[in-house]
């Protein structure tokens, strides 16, 4: 076996990106569970925004790649949360998430991850993962632990996810509550090798 | 959590609303979506020239309202690519256009 995986990180949302595009355009192929860590996940580049925002938009017309606000949206739709509602901020953004959701669901058939992170489909109703996490992030924080091991979102479902064969897939996000800044994330994008072993 | 798409006035599907009623239904629609008041946000459409922008999130969710209170589906998979939806009054044509 090669390697079991490759770490990438940056200080901010376009370096860690960039640092990750490069790595992939040396290797030339799929890289095999590539971890992105953001020092400073809610800081962004302009400057790299600006190049990546023109270079998709002279893509546009064939409608094979999206706007970073695009994807960003399906990740987290930051317009629906509102800070300045306060201890109300959560909910408005799940109750107006789930309103834009039979609209959403148009465009991304088998939804999105967000909807996986705040809607999880059980039997009967659905698990909102998000919330849960954040309630244990307060609690640890509140309790004065720094670790945990099971701040993970899971956004892989195989009932529908085994169909897209050609895509790649972020499974888990995680949120390392003992990280020197409380904004610090990671994410996991998995691809598997396979091996042969003898017949 | 409760779905309450009620807490806005349900209207009858109607082929006669004209495009200013239609942007002040919406406009409703995007106060609420922002947690504002309708009036705040109309002052403040006016204020920048009678338009403003929308984030394409913010856009499903008004369209899922308004589907709502008209009854009807108001914009098909086609009509909502990202780029269509970036402004009130884009989103008031796409939706004028199915009423």
């Amino acid at each position: 076996m090669e390697h079991m995986g490759t770490a990438i990180s940056g200080d901010n949302v376009s370096v860690s990106w960039l640092n990750a595009l490069e790595l992939l355009l040396r290797e030339d192929r799929d890289v095999v569970n590539l971890a992105v860590s953001i020092r400073n996940s809610l800081e962004e580049d302009p400057r790299i925004r600006a190049i990546l925002d023109r270079f998709i938009a002279s893509r546009r017309a064939d409608g094979s790649v999206e706007p970073v606000s695009t994807v960003a949206n399906t990740i987290f739709p930051s317009a629906l949360y509102i800070p300045r509602l306060g201890s109300r901020a959560r909910s408005h953004l799940y109750e107006m998430s789930e309103i834009g959701r039979p609209v959403s669901r148009r465009r991304n058939r088998f939804g999105t991850y967000f909807e996986r992170l705040v809607a999880w489909p059980l039997e009967k109703e659905t698990l909102n993962q998000l919330e849960r996490t954040v309630t244990r992030i307060r609690g640890l924080l509140a309790r004065g632990r720094k670790t945990d091991n099971s701040l993970e979102l899971g956004v892989f479902d195989p009932r529908d996810d085994e169909e897209l064969t050609h895509a790649k897939f972020c499974s888990v996000v995680g949120i390392p509550a003992g990280a020197r800044q409380p904004n610090h994330g990671i994410s996991l994008s998995q691809s598997h090798q396979f091996e042969s072993h003898g017949r | 959590m409760t779905n309450n798409l009620h807490s806005t006035p349900n209207v009858a599907a109607s082929t006669s609303i004209t495009p200013d009623q239609l942007r002040r239904r919406i406009a409703a629609a995007l106060a609420r979506v922002r947690a504002m008041d309708t009036k705040e946000l109309w002052d403040e459409i006016l204020n920048g020239g009678g338009d403003c922008q929308m984030d394409s999130k913010e856009t499903e969710v008004v369209i899922s309202i308004l589907e709502h209170e008209f009854h009807r589906e108001l914009a098909k998979v086609e009509d909502l690519e990202p780029e269509q939806m970036t402004t009130l009054t884009a989103v008031t044509d796409l939706i004028m256009a199915q009423i």
